[in-house]
């Protein structure tokens, strides 16, 4: 009797430990973080504007997808869409459209209302805000202000192979591997030649948005990134590594909104490097990134790649892989804002534009 | 000593050459010359016409640079369509723009003769074709492919299109105005070779173009090299006398302002060709 007391005295006492414990050590489940989506809208051939919400025309966000392309209102969706000619470059601030051999060259805002008929003979371009055109013989390139008034004009020494630019600085690097900083009045404020390997040229350029550092992708045998930051009076390298990569065509490369990250392709995936610790780690990918977003807040990267079948890829900017998901598609284009990213997608005659919300829950 | 090197250092020092140390790209005719238009800024290289056409290597070289023209990794449009860079040693470039399409995309050894792709409808060049360019990277400019190809076999001297004399906006062409006023003008010199066959005329600035006015000379210049320095791409001769020339977007010569005084004046001009042919002519002008 004794034995079988102090065996329910046993199983009593630790049923009674266990319930404690799970009362009072209880731990709550940590949120996850999940996709929602918000709305998602068809892409049709031709959408005018009126169509479309009363959004503040500068709240608008831009898309290319496939042959079509317009604008989006993060809030209510599509606000206009027009299936492109021949070509056609848009930003947030508007766009414009060019035939093989163009005639008037049109720079529109959303609405699709004429700024300017460009002066300019040459294959237009957007980058935000700014309005570019480069000429024929690819080494002359000019600026446009958004009445048309020419804000500067220049000629490179050779093929002008990289392009980048935020709101204050537009850099160019070359065929022959020399990098160019030019301000908005038109003025040279960096003239580099990186060097260093056997053939010179730049792959691909970036600047981050304070201007404060600008980063190269240049030279073959070997290919090397460098980083050039602003000093006193000079843009100085602070940082380059040779890589394994030899890229023969245009690289991409940004930095990332809050100019803490320089994201870059590289062999292998995507190169990531920190401005502050200046370290730098790659984030391994299975196919060349089209565009990559960064997630406001959070340590997270999304990449959209672009092999047999396109994906997203969401990753730490340490390099620990979050989520990977195939997309049905021909074309896809990724934005992001805040904790919202917008995904476009194209497949045969039907793009569709939706968007998702990184909720905690 | 092989001729391409000889050519380099015949450039180098600034004598004209004829060594030939490259193959032409393509049998096709030459359809704007060095320094010709081409939708509003001149040319860095000679435009070959022809649609359909192979384009071969023009000599042994490995790929430096490869833009297709719908390249998603930049939002830098490609004026001059798909094009191939290929590093040839000795510090020279050769590029072929405006191609359709690449033969062998990807490739980065290109045997001499190699087809690099086919000539058709591309960037915004006027007629189907392709350019050819050669870059010297070591002095950091372009350089006329005639200098170092094959010569042409061409018997036909360039045409004399037209000269005028412009000071603020105001044209005066030589031929009609017997009489102007006296002041500072720029002479501008429209030339163009005569294509081959039923090939109509080849647009461009002449490889050679001399000026006397009143026997003294003003220019004599060779349209051998092009440079972009502060900002301004340039197609000037290797310096021998004279001012410096500059060529438009429309491939006219324009010689700088020269202070013209009351009385007669002749202006003498002298255009070559790379082969050898040339045409003169002359105008006796009163200002008044």
């Amino acid at each position: 009797m004794e034995e079988k007391t102090k065996v329910r005295i046993t199983v009593a006492v630790t049923s009674l430990i266990g319930i404690a414990y799970f009362f009072l050590c209880a731990v709550p489940l940590p949120r996850q973080l999940v996709l929602k989506p918000r709305w998602d809208n068809a892409v049709p051939d031709s959408y005018p504007y009126a169509a479309g919400s009363s959004a503040p025309v500068n709240s608008l966000h831009s898309f290319q997808i496939g042959e079509r392309y317009g604008f989006f209102d993060g809030n209510s969706g599509l606000v206009f869409a027009a299936t492109r000619g021949y070509g056609v470059s848009v930003s947030d601030s508007g766009y414009v459209a060019w035939e093989m051999k163009p005639g008037l060259l049109q720079f529109k805002d959303p609405r699709g209302v004429v700024l300017f008929t460009s002066p300019a003979s040459g294959y237009p371009f957007m980058d935000g805000a700014r309005r570019f055109v480069i000429a024929a013989n690819q080494e002359r390139i000019s600026e446009f202000d958004a009445s048309g008034a020419l804000l500067w004009e220049r000629d490179f020494p050779s093929f002008v192979t990289a392009f980048a630019s935020n709101a204050a600085i537009t850099v160019i690097g070359t065929m022959d591997g020399r990098l160019f900083g030019i301000d908005r009045s038109g003025k040279e404020i960096l003239s580099f030649a990186p060097g260093g390997s056997r053939i010179d040229c730049v792959y691909g350029c970036a600047v981050s948005p304070d201007g404060r550092n600008i980063a190269a992708t240049t030279g073959l045998d070997k290919q090397r990134v460098i980083v050039l930051e602003k000093r006193e009076e000079a843009y100085r390298v602070t940082w380059h590594r040779w890589t394994d990569s030899d890229f023969r065509r245009p690289v991409s490369m940004a930095f990332t909104p809050d100019g803490k990250e320089l994201v870059f392709e590289t062999t292998g995936g995507l190169g990531v490097y920190d401005t502050a610790t200046r370290r730098e780690r790659v984030i391994s990918m299975q196919d060349p990134v089209v565009s990559s977003a960064a997630i406001t807040g959070r340590d997270m990267l999304l990449a959209l790649e672009r092999g047999g079948r396109p994906s997203i890829v969401a990753a730490s900017y340490g390099g620990l892989g979050y989520f990977r998901f195939p997309l049905v598609a021909d074309d896809s284009t990724l934005v992001s804002e805040g904790n919202a990213i917008f995904l476009g997608i194209a497949k045969g005659d039907s793009t569709s534009l939706l968007r998702l919300d990184f909720v905690e829950e | 000593m092989g001729p391409r090197i000889l050519s380099l250092v015949a450039l180098a020092l600034g004598v004209a050459t004829t060594s030939q140390a490259l193959d032409w790209p393509a049998a096709a005719p030459v359809a704007v010359e060095f320094g010709g238009p081409n939708a509003g800024s001149p040319i860095q290289g000679i435009v070959m016409s022809g649609s359909g056409v192979d384009i071969r290597a023009s000599e042994a070289g490995e790929l430096v640079f490869e833009r297709a023209t719908n390249d998603f990794h930049t939002k830098l449009p490609s004026a001059t369509g798909e094009t191939l860079v290929l590093e040839g040693g000795h510090g020279l470039a050769s590029v072929y723009a405006y191609l359709p399409s690449v033969a062998d995309p990807g490739a980065e050894n290109f045997v001499s003769d190699a087809l690099i792709g086919k000539s058709g409808p591309a960037g915004l060049l006027d007629a189907d074709g392709f350019m050819f360019a050669l870059y010297d990277r070591k002095a950091g400019r372009w350089v006329n492919p005639r200098v170092f190809l094959p010569k042409s076999d061409d018997a036909k001297a360039p045409l004399i299109r037209k000269v005028s004399l412009e000071s603020k906006g105001k044209i005066w062409v030589l031929g009609d105005s017997k009489s102007i006023p006296q002041g500072s003008y720029s002479i501008i010199v429209d030339t163009a070779e005569q294509g081959t066959g039923t090939q109509g005329l080849v647009i461009g600035p002449p490889w050679y173009l001399r000026v006397l006015v009143n026997g003294e000379k003003v220019v004599e210049a060779r349209t051998e090299i092009a440079e972009a320095k502060n900002g301004v791409l340039s197609f000037y001769p290797s310096p021998r006398e004279g001012a410096s020339i500059v060529i438009d977007g429309n491939g006219s010569v324009r010689v700088p302002p020269r202070s013209f005084s009351r009385g007669k004046s002749v202006i003498e001009l002298l255009v070559r060709d790379f082969a050898g042919n040339e045409r003169s002519a002359a105008w006796t002008l009163l200002f008044e």
